[in-house]
């Protein structure tokens, strides 16, 4: 395969400030670079993505001296994107560009420095004989359907919606359950401010019904997705029940409904039932977006029966339990709970989180809760405030790790919780307090036994009449959609990110964005603006009606396709290959949109016809040719 | 009309939070202008040296973002510029801005360094934590953005040697500083944070222990350009064999005014000492702590990595600092974890842990109000968490209270959405009057169905 | 590019009139930056017998250790010295061999 001109190939290795540069010396990499085969510079920097490091690069491509680009430095899932760009705007075709990986790859995986430096050679060598075949390559551009989808109708899906909706852009909001507000709906008063959960919601749901852009659906759930950035189509059942609140819905008023405490809004006069599909069976809804946001929230941790004493004791039970216990008490009242009075009360902090690996029975996958709920605590000690302030005599014992008030407002719970007169009791992780049925005879019901951290470990040992479990957050179920997009989840269960700081509330599926208690434990304050934030990111997504994406899918040389269709077979992805006829023979034909570009097609074919831009059997080739090449030049 | 300039949206500060609120408003078409106080963007993070949770090093996440804005077409970057006064007028405000002079043509300058080389005076460093030294014609940092020399007029001797040596007669011994005006829609307010004085505290040595550290000066210490090339201490240049971290020095104590936890000092604590762990591998490392506070997404594992590294964790409060003859310090502990028995241990080098204090007085300046802890008041905290007390200034980052990257990061995507819809408004409700003072026509808004919840 | 004779005579009386502007500011900090430059001189002299550490260096030149390391940092910063070595808890630093006259 000869190459229509010469190629002139720029070098340009990156010291990262030290990070590759301390191990692996980037100026002999350089010079290694230099004697490469159609390398016409090679250069360093401290830091090549930094603004004088990229204008290196333009500065050589404006000179006539390079029309490719190696740059050698951290993972290119930083910063590929960073120096295509440069190229695109020094106008060059952006993917004459090839990265080689030699932070991840070698300086911080290696700690020799000759083995660094020769390893970083090779894959420079690598990447040289890649971009010596390089061709340019056009963006597949795509039309987007100017809507987006918001699944979960808590308040960081309530907020993402409106937020979409007032931008112009249709949404369709869908609900699993009959109520909207999610786990708020199932809180009194929320700290730090001690706003009450219905008005907050009463708010966002008003907004929400009334901005006609917007698409609600309750009871209904995912079946199945599909589709790519810029066009999704979700399929979604919605169960007998389920409501439709859409232009037309709303023409004829049938958005009327009310918050009911610790159940949610409910749309219709006496709850969902009544304006639901006429009692319909369950009936499939199908919508088509062009990004999709993830709000679909957390579920209270279970304890396993018997943990402290859940479902064993009738005294202990969980803290979104005393939420709603307490909210039904008037300030001065006696306190009771299954028909006892209660003088005394326990709370145990991280249940269901910050597990200890032997100490706690892992999950079902198998896996402990490593994480922290991050909201337990305040939430925990602003109940104990709210028990100081109705019921004053009432004895408050808190056995905890670590006290995480750290946000606005949360330490004064603290402050007041102990001016209160509780007991804080610290327990280590690896010994959890023990929790048992009080002797007969004894005032109180339960005990709960512990060493105490704070007393150079002393025993100690509290009576409590009632328990209270500071359960922790697990992430809601959505297999459904992760299993149908492929969508990435943390070892935690939570839907992952694909960087907390680069890109904080984007899936690595394009176009998918994730907000609220789906990507990991928040309070409200977080989970909204998280909501806020992929907003911001599906506008502008969705704003120009076009998007483009990257060229690296498979091509068929027809001339050489045979139709044997063992590609097709092999493909996972559905539509991405299909068999059509072409003047009476039989091709392989990519569309383009839903090909991930995996290569799997390359492999099965028997007559060599496919490849995937940009990453050719010819490139791969060269690229092992270089690798396995000698050593040109001990480096000492 | 008048030659002020006009922007959909004005950012106040170029921190993580500025430029992220930046980008997001520009990428959505909208006319940006952001103002930076010091000659470089970047903000506090340009200086740490990695960070946690992914110990991805600050600039390899900072710089990119510092080169997105500056190359957008739809922002404008204003440096060693002040913003001074924000006031409404009308449908827009109107924001009153010093530029200090640079002494420098920033057209002119290519960024050379030939008057940094030249310059015969050398001063101590703020951007090194006043560990290092710099010149008095100087780039502030080696990714500073725009690369454009500025000098430092306090320290100049007015030798002339900068004016000789620029290639470009770009020097400006002359210039003045200009106040000036401009207008917008919407505006971001990133003002960020400052760290509580390391001299507040007269029984951790006031200030003046010089194997005391601020944290930030860790930083430098530990960051690939440090001051001095490794972690020694600034007493004498000693490797130290141990270093000890006093948590919540600067937080969580009313007698200093600040009662609320600053909530990245336990994370960024734990990530020096990781960071310490590896260029100083025989040290012992201890933190002095009350409650470790680990609880963002993938913290608590950062934790216990932490701990399973060797760092030790000791719980106590540490009632004394006291400088020893060779210069260590001895910490004076109670123990929680013992009965608040009290003992001394002897390190080399001692980080405080301090907090975070706002970084700008916003009510004096641009009318906001604030909470009680001095940052940025949000009315609205749980469903609209970036709103300040005037409609139209949204807030985000450190300014409306200490955050981490990750956290700042997203409400500045959230601000950008918040500041976005708002011009959107205004547009709309422009375009709206004009029309219905042009034309008879009937509301689009008639067929809108209210809808009572 | 050398500058013209009427240049610097330009540039001479613009100096000379911005020293007139702020006579106290000027002054002040050239005798700082002349007290630093003695200093460095001692320290370069010192430093030219052969690498030294931060103490040793401190009092060879009767400085505090923290202002020596100071201008230990200044000094690597632009490219006048190396670190060569250690001995014991300190390191050692040395002149940049062909650059101990430059700047
Ligand atoms: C005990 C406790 C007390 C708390 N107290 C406070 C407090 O006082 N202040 C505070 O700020 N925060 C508090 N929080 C945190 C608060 O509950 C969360 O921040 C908030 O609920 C997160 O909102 P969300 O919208 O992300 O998720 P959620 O509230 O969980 O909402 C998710 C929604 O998605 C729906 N959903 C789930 N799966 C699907 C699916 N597959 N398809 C469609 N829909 C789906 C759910 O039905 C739900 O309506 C507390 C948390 C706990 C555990
Ligand atoms: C020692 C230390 C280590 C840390 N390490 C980490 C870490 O590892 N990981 C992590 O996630 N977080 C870390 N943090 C927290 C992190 O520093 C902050 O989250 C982040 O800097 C906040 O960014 P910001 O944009 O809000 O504020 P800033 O970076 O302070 O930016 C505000 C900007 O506004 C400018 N400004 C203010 N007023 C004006 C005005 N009137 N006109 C013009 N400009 C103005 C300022 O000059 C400044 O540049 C650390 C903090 C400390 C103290
Ligand atoms: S927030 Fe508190 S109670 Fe909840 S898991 Fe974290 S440390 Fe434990």
């Amino acid at each position: 395969m000869a190459e229509d001109a010469a190629p002139k190939i720029g070098v340009y290795v990156c010291h990262c400030g030290g990070n590759i540069s301390d191990i692996a010396d980037p100026e002999t990499v350089a010079r290694f670079a230099s004697g490469l085969p159609g390398v016409a510079v090679a250069r360093t920097n401290m830091f090549m993505c930094s603004d004088p490091g990229q204008k290196l690069i333009a500065d050589d491509i404006q000179a006539g001296l390079v029309d490719r680009v190696v740059v050698a430095a951290c993972s290119p899932k930083l910063h590929e994107l960073t120096f295509r760009s440069v190229l695109q705007r020094n106008g060059l075709n952006p993917y004459l560009y090839e990265h080689a990986n030699i932070r991840e790859q070698v300086s911080w995986a290696t700690s020799d420095h000759a083995e660094a430096t020769a390893k970083s050679e090779s894959i420079v060598a690598a990447a040289v004989a890649k971009a010596g075949r390089l061709q340019p390559l056009d963006p597949i551009v795509v039309e987007t359907t100017p809507c987006a989808a918001v699944l979960g109708a808590g308040v960081a899906g309530l907020r993402a919606a409106r937020d979409l909706a007032q931008a112009g852009i249709e949404v369709a909001l869908v609900e699993k359950t009959a109520a909207l507000g999610g786990n708020v709906a199932k809180l009194d008063r929320l700290f730090p401010n001690q706003e009450s959960a219905g008005e907050l919601i009463g708010r966002l749901v008003d907004e929400v019904l009334h901005d006609e852009r917007i698409t609600l659906y309750t009871l209904a759930s995912i079946d199945r997705a599909e589709g790519y950035v810029g066009n999704f189509t979700l399929h979604l059942r919605q169960k007998a029940g389920g409501v439709v609140v859409d232009r037309a819905a709303r023409l004829n008023g049938r958005t009327i409904g009310a918050y009911r405490p610790f159940e949610g809004f409910m749309i219709g006069d006496h709850g969902a039932a009544e304006e639901g599909q006429n009692g319909d069976d369950e009936r499939a809804v199908v919508i088509e977006a062009g990004a999709l946001v993830v709000a679909t929230g957390f579920e209270h941790y279970t304890p396993t029966k018997g943990e402290y004493g859940y479902e064993r004791l009738p005294q202990v039970v969980t803290l979104p339990d005393f939420i709603e216990l307490m909210a039904g008490v008037e300030p001065g009242s006696r306190l009771e709970h299954d028909g006892r009075p209660i003088k005394s009360v326990g709370f145990i902090h991280c249940v269901g989180s910050r597990q200890v690996e032997g100490v706690n029975k892992p999950q079902a996958d198998g896996e402990i809760n490593e994480y922290c709920s991050r909201v337990c605590c305040t939430a925990t000690l602003a109940a104990i405030c709210d028990l100081q302030e109705k019921c004053p005599g009432v004895a408050v014992y808190d056995f905890y790790q670590d006290i995480r008030a750290y946000g606005r407002g949360h330490e004064e719970y603290y402050e007041k919780a102990s001016k209160g007169g509780a007991v804080f009791v610290r327990f280590a992780g690896a010994e959890p307090p023990a929790v048992a049925k009080a002797p007969a005879g004894d005032p109180c019901l339960v005990t709960v036994r512990c060493k105490d951290g704070l007393t150079w470990g002393e025993e100690v040992e509290a009576g409590v009449d009632l328990l209270v479990l500071a359960v922790g957050m697990t992430p809601s179920d959505v297999s459904t959609l992760v299993d149908s997009l492929k969508l990435p989840v943390g070892t935690d269960r939570f839907l992952l990110e694909v960087h907390p700081k680069l890109r904080p509330v984007e899936l690595a599926v394009n176009g998918v964005l994730v907000a609220g208690a789906s990507q990991g434990p928040k309070d409200v304050t977080e989970a909204t603006a998280t909501a806020s934030a992929a907003a911001a990111k599906a506008m502008t997504l969705l704003s120009s009606g076009r998007i483009e994406l990257d060229p690296f899918v498979a091509t068929v040389d027809s001339q050489r396709c045979e139709g044997h269709g063992l590609c097709v077979e092999e493909c996972a992805y559905p539509g991405a290959l299909v068999l059509t006829e072409e003047n009476g023979a039989t091709r392989a034909i990519v569309n383009a949109a839903l090909c991930t570009g995996c290569g799997a097609c390359v492999a099965v074919c028997p007559t060599n016809a496919i490849d995937v831009a940009g990453w050719t059997l010819g490139q791969y080739e060269a690229m092992v040719d270089a690798l396995l090449a000698e050593p040109q030049e001990v480096t000492p | 009309m008048s030659e002020t300039p006009r922007f959909d949206a004005l950012v106040i500060g170029a921190g993580i939070a500025g430029l992220q609120a930046a980008v997001d408003l520009a990428d959505q078409g909208f006319k940006v202008a952001i103002v930076e106080r010091d000659p470089s963007i970047g903000g506090a993070m340009i200086a740490l040296s990695k960070v946690f949770p992914t110990l991805d090093c600050a600039s390899c996440i900072t710089t990119p973002k510092m080169a997105a804005v500056a190359r957008h077409p739809n922002i404008t970057t204003f440096t060693y510029t002040e913003v001074l006064s924000v006031g409404r007028a009308g449908d827009r405000f109107v924001a009153s801005v010093l530029s200090k002079p640079r002494y420098v043509d920033e057209e002119a300058c290519i960024g050379c360094r030939k008057c940094e080389y030249a310059c015969p005076v050398e001063v101590v460093d703020e951007f090194d934590g006043r560990l290092g030294a710099r010149r008095a014609a100087y780039i502030p940092f080696t990714t500073a953005i725009p690369q454009t020399a500025l000098i430092d007029a306090d320290n100049c001797t007015l030798c002339g040697a900068c004016v000789r040596a620029c290639p470009t007669d770009a020097v400006v011994l002359d210039q003045r500083p200009r106040e000036w005006q401009l207008e917008a829609t919407a505006v971001v307010a990133a003002t960020g944070w400052k760290l509580t004085p390391v001299g507040a505290k007269p029984q951790y040595g006031g200030g003046e222990i010089t194997n005391v550290l601020e944290p930030t000066q860790m930083e430098r210490l530990l960051a690939p350009h440090g001051p001095y090339g490794r972690v020694i201490r600034p007493s004498d240049g000693k490797i130290p064999e141990s270093v000890a971290y006093v948590q919540c020095a600067g937080s969580r104590d009313q007698t200093l005014g600040v009662s609320y936890c600053s909530r990245v000092c336990c994370m960024y604590a734990i990530k020096q000492a990781m960071l310490l762990s590896g260029s100083l591998p025989i040290a012992d490392i201890t933190i002095y702590y009350m409650d470790i506070r680990a609880f963002g997404k993938g913290y608590e594992e950062f934790y216990r990595s932490a701990q399973a590294m060797g760092i030790e964790f000791v719980k106590g409060k540490v009632a004394r600092l006291t400088e020893n003859d060779d210069q260590s310090v001895t910490v004076r502990v109670e123990r929680l974890d013992q009965f608040g028995q009290v003992e001394e241990r002897r390190h080399d080098l001692v980080v405080l842990s301090l907090g975070m204090l706002p970084g700008e007085d916003v009510r004096q300046r641009f009318d906001l109000e604030v909470a009680e802890d001095g940052f940025v008041m949000t009315p609205q905290p749980k469903d609209a968490p970036c709103r300040t007390t005037v409609d139209g200034i949204f807030v985000a980052g450190t300014a409306s209270g200490p955050k981490d990257i990750v956290d700042t990061i997203v409400e500045a995507g959230a601000a950008a959405t918040e500041a976005s819809l708002y011009i959107s408004k205004m547009i709309a409700a422009a375009e709206t009057a004009t029309a219905a003072s042009s034309a008879d026509v009937t509301s689009p808004a008639a067929d809108r169905v209210e809808v009572k919840v | 590019m050398s500058p013209a004779a009427d240049s610097r005579q330009e540039l001479k009386e613009l100096l000379k009139r911005l020293r007139a502007e702020r006579p106290t500011i000027v002054e002040a900090a050239t005798t700082r930056s002349n007290a630093q430059r003695a200093t460095r001189r001692v320290i370069k002299i010192e430093l030219a017998k052969g690498p030294a550490t931060v103490p040793a260096l401190a009092s060879a030149c009767s400085l505090p250790s923290a202002d020596a390391l100071w201008h230990i940092a200044a000094m690597r910063k632009y490219g006048e010295l190396v670190e060569n070595g250690q001995d014991g808890d300190y390191c050692l630093y040395r002149l940049t061999p062909n650059d101990e006259g430059s700047d």
